[in-house]
């Protein structure tokens, strides 16, 4: 016996964020575009192991490009658990086993996520109902007594509040959590000094392959720092589209944390005629306004991508020279105290 | 966004100042920003991460000033990250709250370290949330005396109620211009001819 499959609510491609105030044109981009992918569902059957299992594919060029064209919304619960290798560290039990341990245990982590729960995406609808805060609340002191060393940083609530919006069982969005701290330099830690190196880092390419833009900050007195601290904790999580960001996760979880200086890089080479529009208007308020709405993901991620001659072995010297720069820094600060 | 100002410029100079607020995490730095720039009180803000920047245009008598105000973080990691927003700015405003002693300890070791590097021109020492009286815990001599030792303008806020907020931005602004002038320091004044529109990176 066969009955009719029962009619499905469509996609939601904001993610339930409020988007009323998009122009027709902006809805349309992201509507034609997510429609457009979801078409090419059939293009993913091939590495798929079963319907839940997708095993992260060798990288060919082939496998690269299709990413950077954007998973399939629907796709990505298990294709991101796949390109983040979940499966490598899965532990079952452990997550629940945190929960109980640490019932009624206390600590600066649970205190900080404590006081940033009712400070989480307050546009969106769903964060204002009890059940998602206590998601959030539990996805975040698991993973705090996961990674002491970390505990919580502020940011890692946008994170976790975007996988919440991805994957209906805690369990999975913990370990997703997991992998993509693993993922990244220790932007989170408790010195956050591997983000300032690399905030050095990104001065240093924005200047090189965007001196435009460069050019447009420094008139104001600003650098990369102001413009991308904010993106790369909470990995475009926040005050971008939520397509925008999960198409940036799509790539960061097959190609790893580069994509976030290529992102930044193709963001701030399709903003310079807007930063152009405004001149006495100050750069980071005209960026915020320009991202808020930012839909055209392909043509960041074109600019972004075609950017020559950055190379891991290129960032790590780079690397190397903002490190002397921080020392210096924490030496100066250190000797005043 | 806030409202732009398109006014007489050109027989009005604009001064331009970088403001910074620092204290501790959930002392109200946002709320007060958020209060003065649009007058609304929300309990439920987003966390502030890295730094928020808002840009906001006083008008007076003679001149504007322009200030463009960075909000910072406030949890504890995120203090190595301060001197990129504190580095330059020509008023600091540092805030504690008068509910919680660790607050107050927190904006002192703030004023410290601004002492020890460039101090800004002007530090403001405000004690927020004053209308947590019974839950008051550093009394408003604390503050003040504090204040006084070093140079500090003090007042106590309410971002919940609007208590002082305009008068501590006021103050700031005024006594920004003046201290240039004294000074003979025009580097932060910007061709009046050379903007047309103030505009603002206020989403809250
Ligand atoms: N009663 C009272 N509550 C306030 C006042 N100002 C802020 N609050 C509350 O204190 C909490 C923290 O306020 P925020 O403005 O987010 O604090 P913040 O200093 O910006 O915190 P971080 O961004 O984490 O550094 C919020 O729940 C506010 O509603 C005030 O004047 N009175
Ligand atoms: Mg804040």
């Amino acid at each position: 016996m066969t009955t009719s499959p029962a009619p499905q609510a469509p996609f939601d491609y904001w993610y339930g964020f409020p988007h009323a105030n998009y122009t027709e044109e902006r809805l349309k981009i992201v509507s034609d575009y997510c429609n457009h992918l979801q078409e090419k569902e059939s293009h993913w059957k091939p590495y798929f192991k079963s319907d839940s299992e997708f095993p992260k594919p060798a990288q060919t060029n082939r496998f690269k490009s299709l990413v950077r064209k954007g998973i399939p919304p629907k796709l990505r619960p298990i294709v991101w658990k796949g390109l983040l290798d979940v499966q490598s560290v899965y532990k079952p039990g452990l997550y629940q086993n945190y929960l109980t341990t640490h019932e009624s245990s206390t600590s600066t982590a649970l205190h900080d996520i404590e006081a940033d729960l009712n400070r989480t995406f307050p546009e969106h609808p769903l964060f204002h109902e009890d059940e998602t805060i206590n998601r959030l609340r539990r996805i975040l002191s698991a993973y705090s007594w996961h990674n002491p060393e970390l505990g919580y940083c502020q940011s890692l609530n946008c994170i976790a509040g975007m996988l919440i919006l991805v994957y209906s069982d805690d369990e999975d969005a913990f370990w997703v959590l997991v992998q993509i701290i693993n993922l990244l330099p220790n932007y989170h830690g408790k010195t956050m000094r591997d983000l300032r190196i690399d905030l050095k880092v990104m001065d240093h390419y924005l200047r090189k392959h965007v001196p435009d833009f460069h050019a447009l900050l420094s008139k104001f007195s600003f650098t990369a720092e102001h413009i991308c601290m904010e993106w790369f904790l909470t990995l475009f999580g926040r005050d971008f589209p939520a397509e925008f960001s999960f198409r940036v996760w799509d790539v960061l979880f097959n190609e790893g944390w580069k994509t976030l200086f290529r992102v930044s890089l193709g963001i701030c080479t399709k903003a310079i005629p807007t930063l152009r529009s405004q001149p006495s208007a100050s750069p980071i308020a005209v960026m915020r306004q320009f991202c808020l709405p930012l839909v055209e993901i392909d043509s960041v991620f074109d600019l972004g991508f075609q950017v020559r001659s950055f190379s891991r072995k290129g960032i790590n010297q780079q690397r190397e020279n903002a490190t002397k720069i921080v020392e210096q820094e924490d030496a100066e600060t250190a000797r005043r105290r | 966004m806030i409202e732009a100002i398109e006014m007489s410029y050109q027989s009005k100079q604009t001064h331009v100042f970088k403001v910074v607020i620092l204290g501790e995490s959930r002392v109200g730095k946002t709320s007060i920003l958020l209060r003065f720039l649009k007058n609304q009180f929300n309990e439920n803000l987003g966390t502030s991460i890295g730094a928020v920047f808002f840009a906001h245009t006083i008008e007076f008598d003679n001149y504007f000033v322009k200030l463009d105000i960075w909000d910072t973080a406030g949890q504890e990691r995120y203090d190595s990250l301060a001197p990129i927003y504190y580095k330059g700015a020509d008023a600091a405003i540092i805030v504690y709250d008068i509910t919680s002693q660790s607050s107050l300890s927190r904006a002192q070791a703030w004023v410290d370290q601004l002492e020890k590097e460039e101090a800004p021109q002007v530090m403001a020492f405000i004690g927020n949330k004053c209308d947590c009286e019974p839950q008051r815990k550093v009394p408003t001599e604390v503050g003040r005396s504090y204040a006084q030792e070093h140079e500090c303008l003090f007042m106590e806020t309410s971002a919940k109620q609007g208590t002082n907020i305009r008068s501590l931005f006021d103050t700031i602004a005024r006594a920004l211009p003046h201290q240039q002038q004294q000074d003979q320091k025009n580097s932060n004044t910007i061709d009046p001819s050379s903007r047309k529109s103030d505009d603002s990176g206020c989403k809250c």
